[in-house]
């Protein structure tokens, strides 16, 4: 035994953080002007239909708080360029017994859509009518009924194909590799970090289903206070709530439960704006709201000129599960970096740790 | 496949993509060798102030070496020494309640004691060069001599202190108890 090595062991990163490093690195390069147009636009690209539509509700603004995190997961980016109608299917494995079934497949789109705005306009801002894709796909989500099997397994793919694991008890496991999280669901090698604080976003998302929205924001920016109205005068910016929506929102995209409380929360952050768009004939809603990231020290924010990096998630207008992630530099949204995809899929912890994918 | 070096190259020659395969090749050694040293949430944030550095100084590195980790461990400890001078003294003290994991080494021992915490406190109280020499050693599998170019001393020192470092952590009280329990466990199997 090596107790050096032992006491140094890390648990590694969630591929969202290495690309935010990553995308440091683009921005610095983009403003040495040394940056050349490498990557394509990821083909999920939103094709604005409707002007950006601004959520509704008060702000969090004021005083920059600082998040106060242990190992957390995080959306990010990556490289390559999914195939967005693969990441538009939900596939479900039935779990009524402890052998796993086969997968079953749901519909993709629903009658009476969200996606789709009433009337023939398509743009029009600040009206309680546009307001609603959000608040209107969460409401059909709260009806939807339990899923089947007690996990929700995320494949991503940014360069590197990664699987995330999440069981409906709270447990989180992770591996580069299908062998190499079957192996992690056996030994039961959950990541305890990141298992906690992500319980916490998504008790947080479940509260925003019929709760307050004031308190259902503190709740999802700041997870591990307690309790919570110790810290209603401290002053958050929506980019604190923001974030751990996302995170939510992928962590639990195989509950329709947490995907309604959480699109319901974001329809309240009034700097997150919602984006209609099209991923190969599946209407799309890109939010996109500004990253905690403060920026260098000569960078825009510190400059008070407005964000450094705004994070976009596009979900899938009639389900809401997520598509895609970006993060852009600027007030111009220019995407840094390819997106990272999604496929996710409901499972049972004993077909994985079978290898029953 | 490219070396570093020779990525580097292209990327001063105006191929900035080569230099992102760098970053990609050596990201997870650096930010866990970040996390380390400062905890994850400020080993997050640093990590992309290292590529921007190591993108900026890149003219300054030796392509005689083909692999860059060592140079890119040199870029992050400069770094970190930055993030540490800006910190006030108090929050300097390692912050050691946050890094057990779920996973436990031993199954068989009823271990009341977090094992890591514990050996995490000992490697605190380490001199800092001894840590810093332990840390890229058997943290970063580095050589020795790769160590001592990172921390820019003779490979002599750097193996000296290596060994201080390995006997004052067994030494340390707290890890000298948890040997013992240890051993006292596996021998009654």
């Amino acid at each position: 035994m090596d107790l050096a090595g032992q006491a140094l062991d890390v648990t590694p990163w969630r591929p969202e953080a290495y690309e935010r490093a990553r995308a440091t690195l683009r921005g610095a390069m983009a403003e040495s002007g040394s940056l050349r147009e490498a990557t394509p636009l990821p083909a999920v690209a939103s094709v604005p239909e409707v002007a950006p539509v601004r959520g509704r509700g008060s702000s969090l603004a004021g005083h920059r708080r600082r998040r106060t995190l242990g190992t957390r997961g995080k959306v990010g980016i990556g490289a390559g360029i999914g195939a967005i109608a693969a990441a538009a299917a939900l596939i479900l494995v039935a779990t009524s017994t402890p052998q796993p079934a086969a997968p079953t497949s749901l519909p993709t789109t629903r009658t009476g859509s969200a996606s789709q705005p009433s009337g023939a306009s398509t743009s029009s801002t600040g009206s309680a009518g546009t307001q609603a894709p959000l608040v209107k796909l969460a409401a059909y989500l709260a009806a939807d009924p339990k899923p089947t099997g007690d996990a929700t397994l995320v494949e991503s793919q940014s360069g590197i194909n990664r699987w995330d694991l999440y069981a409906d008890d709270g447990r989180y496991f992770f591996s580069l590799t299908e062998a190499g999280l079957s192996a992690q669901v056996k030994k039961d090698n959950s990541d305890q970090g990141t298992s906690d604080m992500l319980r916490l976003e998504i008790a947080a998302a479940i509260y925003a289903v019929k709760g307050n929205l004031a308190t259902a924001a503190l709740k999802m920016a700041m997870p591990f206070a307690h309790p919570i109205g110790t810290f209603s005068s401290v002053q958050l910016e929506d980019a604190d709530a923001w974030e751990n929506c996302v995170d939510a929102l992928v962590a639990g995209s195989g509950n329709p439960q947490v995907r309604a409380g959480v699109l319901r929360l974001v329809s309240s952050l009034a700097d997150v704006t919602v984006t209609h768009g099209n991923a190969g004939g599946q209407p799309t809603l890109t939010l996109t709201g500004e990253s905690g990231y403060d920026g260098p020290k000569n960078g825009p924010k510190a400059r008070g000129e407005g964000p450094d990096r705004y994070e976009a998630l596009t979900i899938n207008a009639d389900t809401g599960i997520p598509l895609e992630f970006n993060v852009t530099l600027g007030s111009a949204h220019k995407p840094v970096g390819p997106p990272i995809t999604y496929v996710v899929t409901r499972v049972s912890l004993a077909g994985i740790a079978v290898g029953k994918f | 496949m490219a070396s570093d070096a020779e990525l580097i190259g292209r990327s001063l020659a105006g191929d900035e993509e080569a230099f992102m395969q760098v970053v990609g090749r050596h990201e997870v050694a650096i930010g866990a060798y970040l996390e380390r040293r400062a905890g994850r949430e400020a080993a997050e944030d640093l990590l992309g102030d290292v590529w921007v550095a190591a993108f900026q100084s890149r003219r300054t590195y030796d392509q005689s070496f083909a692999e860059a980790r060592p140079w890119l461990y040199m870029m992050a400890l400069n770094r970190l020494r930055l993030y540490w001078r800006s910190r006030p003294a108090e929050d300097l003290v390692p912050d050691v309640t946050d890094l057990a994991s779920g996973w436990d080494p031993w199954p068989a021992v009823d271990v009341r004691v977090d094992t890591r915490t514990v050996l995490r406190a000992a490697l605190a109280g380490l001199r800092s060069e001894e840590r810093e020499v332990l840390t890229l050693v058997a943290g970063e599998d580095l050589t020795v001599a790769d160590a001592a170019r990172v921390l820019g001393m003779p490979a002599g020192t750097a193996r000296r202190l290596l060994h201080q470092a390995r006997a004052a952590l067994r030494n340390a009280p707290e890890v000298a108890a948890l040997l013992t329990e240890l051993n006292s466990v596996k021998g009654s199997k």
